[in-house]
């Protein structure tokens, strides 16, 4: 019975997987960190951008890892006119919150004007891509876990009933189950691989310039669109990134200065 | 080429021919056919080593009949290699205005051998016992080096000779087919665009349909920003004199290059690259069309690639001059205009002011900066954004590029932005223009001091555009609470993670094993039992003493007794009940058991059966030795096999 209570309680804290940052840290620090929110956000209500984005930064650099953090300083940027620094801040939101649909619409209005992010996914894909992208990997990982725990009652059940109507319900259950838990599987897959090894970053800057190689003097390829996303595929080049346009397929290289790293 | 036409007659000697005509179809009863004899050389010059073929036609209104067809006199080759002594044959027929015309062609395969003037001597053909000369011819051989591989015309201009894996298709691609670069202008200023594009040239429509997969690497550009220019899938060909000839264009590819450094830069040389169709085995290119010029034999024909060199060429770019260079000049180039315009006249302190500046024509768009804006006394910058409308297929050549910059007044009052210059500098007329916007004048009316919106925790509803110039003005509310969504560390990084996660398979093994040993048992319980028998008798053993302990007889024989029978029955796999004493002995000494135990174990039956119905029959040092007897018996009769 205590077995039970201990396992349940792990399993809360699993699917849970949460924690408030600020909660997390000792209650004096994140104290600090509430007063300099609320000045932040004081900060931005009377109009004064500048040192609104100073206090959201200062956190940032605390490393308060927050989505609405994020979000915010997105909107501070906007407010700026700084399009690139803002749709960079939406999409470090989306990646800590994706079902922030705030940050998702600012960050379309960020990106007005360019192809959407998702252009180079093939059409029948893109439903698959957007659920995907629906729950962070935690959540995902944690679905898997409950589904899978889920799906093993039943499957033992249909293992040890001999006949009859439950044991024919659980073996649809537990089929059911099954299947789901291979789907979720693959969805958490996808998007672990997405998490863990595929890199992206937001052009920052206007008028940056994608080059043949990684130096200032190299061939200029493209320039690059501000708030646009690209696949960092190397971060090791010494000041440079070898980047990939996700829709068009093109490489080339950009300063490591003009890409905020998601 | 050379042709001489045999077809000319005197009158006195058509008149002799005539009458010996006559004469000749009194004697044989038919008369053959006036036929016409023409011979050529394919070309009036070869370099040594390259293949030229020697053709006498012979043409009729009539069947030509070759059996009566001869070389009369084999013309002499002088300089010229004969490949084969016998020529090819081949006969047609055309019909021309509703009559047929027939030929007879009789080709000579030949190779250039020496330097200077080759000659084809006179000959004769035979024709049904008349006579037709064949004319002498010459060729001009020369060497490679001298024709440079190709014709002095266009040697002259730079272009290098075509070449593929196969030398005898380079010599008939000689002077036929080319690649250069084609540099719109070579000497142009700082980031004015020149287009450059590899064309690939032939002198025939059919050589150029032969071809196939054109390709081209371009070099490494070096100081300019390129632009590669989208021909289509279609290339068009068009054709262009060149070198003194009709040639036919294929632009292969084509870039926009707009130079980003003053001085030369030499494109290095490269090579455009194309495929061709030969006919397998004749290794002649020609010989992919038929005849009839119509369209190849598709089924017997191989393609190889042939590589066109192009010759290294030096773009010098020039400086912008620095005579006439206005203040607000910012490195534009190109033929454009300025014009400036604000959103409103009329505004609170609250409000926004987009200030929108155009600059737009024909030019290289990223060479067009944002202008600079004089001092704005009354007016903060709060932000701009940066829009360009490419007007036709290149997005960095021609179209606008807009500036928005978005102003919030300092004061109420009457606020004015001063002119904005800029000017750019033209190219095609060397000179630098100087255009303004403004001065705009705006009234501001005083705020409402009114704070932004928040949308609290959880969001609001976010604000609809309004007309709103600005994107900043349409966004989503800021949150007044930090979401608390952040994990540091992945849920599935934790360590507790895959062992939890292993969790459902082991539950599930552990299912499957139950349900694997109970399926065994389920299958071999008859064998188990019997297996088990000795054990279970050996338990009814111990509790027939553990009876005798207590003294109680009957219950000790009783047990003995059932524990006996019991092992029997499971043994011979039948009920105890109905197992008789005789039946037991007969299948005991049937599954080996020795005659001693059976008996034996008869006797024990007996004595347990007595003494449960005859009272005392024994005292407990009797049961004593029956138990340690049945002990015995029963380790006697589990040497037995028992069917196994």
């Amino acid at each position: 019975m205590r077995h039970g209570l201990l396992f349940s309680l792990m399993l809360w804290s699993a699917v849970a997987g949460i924690t408030d940052p600020a909660q997390a840290k000792p209650a004096a620090a994140a104290q600090e960190v509430r007063a300099k929110w609320a000045a932040a956000t004081e900060a931005y209500q009377k109009r004064d951008f500048e040192e609104a984005r100073k206090a959201y930064e200062n956190l940032l650099a605390e490393d308060v890892a927050d989505a609405n953090l994020y979000y915010n300083l997105g909107n501070v940027y906007c407010q700026l006119g700084q399009r690139g620094k803002a749709a960079w801040m939406y999409e470090r939101a989306l990646k800590a919150a994706p079902r922030h649909a705030d940050a998702r619409r600012n960050l379309r209005l960020a990106r007005a004007g360019l192809p959407p992010a998702n252009q180079g996914t093939f059409i029948l894909f893109q439903p698959l891509a957007w659920l995907c992208g629906f729950l962070t990997s935690s959540e995902w990982a944690g679905l898997l876990l409950g589904v899978s725990l889920a799906t093993s009652l039943p499957a033992s059940l249909w293992i040890l009933l001999r006949r009859g109507l439950p044991r024919r319900l659980a073996g649809i259950g537990a089929a059911a189950g099954l299947g789901v838990s291979v789907l979720i599987a693959c969805f958490f897959a996808a998007r672990c691989a997405d998490a863990e090894w595929r890199r992206y970053g937001v052009v920052t800057e206007s008028g940056a310039i994608v080059r043949n190689a990684p130096a200032d003097n190299a061939d200029k390829y493209f320039e690059a669109a501000e708030g646009e996303r690209y696949l960092v595929e190397d971060s090791d080049l010494s000041g440079w990134l070898r980047v990939t346009h996700p829709a068009t397929g093109r490489v080339g290289y950009l300063p490591e200065s003009v890409v905020g790293r998601i | 080429m050379k042709q001489a036409h045999c077809s000319g007659f005197s009158a006195s000697s058509l008149a002799a021919l005539m009458i010996a005509a006559a004469l000749w179809l009194g004697a044989s009863g038919g008369a053959l056919a006036e036929i016409q004899v023409t011979a050529e050389v394919s070309r009036d010059v070869a370099t040594i080593g390259s293949n030229l073929t020697y053709t006498v036609q012979i043409s009729s209104t009539e069947n030509i009949d070759t059996n009566l067809l001869s070389i009369g006199k084999m013309p002499s080759f002088e300089g010229l290699r004969l490949v084969s002594s016998s020529p090819n044959v081949a006969n047609r027929m055309q019909f021309v205005n509703g009559a047929g015309s027939y030929f007879c062609t009789l080709t000579w395969s030949l190779v250039a051998e020496k330097e200077g003037t080759a000659t084809i001597g006179a000959g004769e053909i035979r024709y049904g016992g008349r006579t037709y000369p064949l004319p002498a011819c010459q060729v001009k051989v020369v060497t490679a080096e001298e024709a440079g591989a190709l014709p002095p015309q266009l040697k002259d201009k730079g272009i290098l000779p075509a070449n593929t894996d196969d030398a005898n298709i380079n010599k008939q691609l000689e002077g036929r087919v080319f690649a250069r670069l084609l540099i719109s202008n070579p000497n142009p200023y700082l980031q004015e665009t020149v287009v450059v594009s590899c064309a690939v040239y032939g002198d025939e429509m059919n050589l150029l349909r032969l071809m196939m997969n054109f390709g081209w690497n371009p070099p490494a550009w070096g100081d300019f920003f390129v632009e590669p220019v989208d021909l289509g899938s279609q290339l068009s060909v068009r054709p262009v004199p060149f070198g003194g000839r009709q040639y036919y264009e294929v632009i292969v590819a084509q870039f926009l290059l707009t130079p980003t450094k003053t001085g030369k830069t030499e494109i290095p040389s490269t090579q455009a690259e194309a495929r061709v169709r030969v006919q397998t085995g004749r290794r002649s290119f020609q010989d992919g069309f038929d005849s009839f010029g119509g369209f190849p034999d598709f089924f017997s024909q191989t393609t190889i690639p042939v590589r066109m060199p192009i010759k290294a060429q030096t773009i010098e770019v020039k400086p912008l001059p620095t005579e006439g260079r206005p203040a607000s000049f910012q490195n534009a180039v190109g033929q454009f205009s300025f014009a400036g315009r604000v959103d409103r006249s009329s505004m609170t302190e609250d409000d926004l002011l987009t200030l929108r500046l155009e600059i737009g024509g024909q030019g290289y768009l990223g060479s067009i900066a944002q202008p600079v804006l004089p001092d704005l006394p009354g007016w903060s910058q709060v932000g701009s954004q940066t829009k360009t409308e490419a007007l036709g297929q290149s997005k960095s050549q021609g179209g606008k590029k807009i500036f928005e910059i978005l102003l919030r007044p300092k004061q109420a009052g009457a606020l004015s932005i001063p002119a904005i210059p800029y000017s750019f500098f033209d190219p095609s007329k060397g000179r630098y223009t100087e255009q303004t916007a403004g001065p705009f004048n705006v009234q501001v009316a005083k705020g409402k001091e009114q704070k932004l919106i928040v949308a609290g925790p959880q969001g609001l509803a976010a604000p609809k555009p309004n007309g709103a110039q600005f994107f900043g003005e349409q966004i989503a509310y800021i949150r007044t609470e930090l979401a608390g969504k952040a994990a540091s560390v992945p849920l599935y990084r934790q360590p507790w993670y895959l062992p939890l996660q292993l969790l459902p398979l082991i539950l599930i093994s552990g299912a499957l094993g139950i349900r694997a040993r109970r399926d065994y048992l389920d299958r071999h319980a008859d064998r188990l039992r019997v297996r088990g028998a000795g054990s279970r008798a050996r338990r009814e053993l111990r509790e027939a003493s553990a009876a005798l302990r207590k003294q109680d007889l009957d219950a000790f024989y009783q047990t003995l007794g059932e524990a006996l029978r019991g092992y029997l029955a499971t043994k011979l796999k039948r009920s105890a009940a109905g197992l008789t004493l005789e039946e037991m002995e007969r299948s005991c000494l049937e599954k080996g058991v020795s005659a001693e135990a059976t008996a034996t174990l008869r006797t024990l039956l007996e004595t347990c059966d007595q003494a449960r119905y005859v009272a005392s029959g024994g005292g407990e040092t009797d049961a004593r030795e029956i138990l340690n007897r049945t002990e015995s018996l029963l380790r006697e009769l589990d040497k037995a096999g028992w069917g196994k």
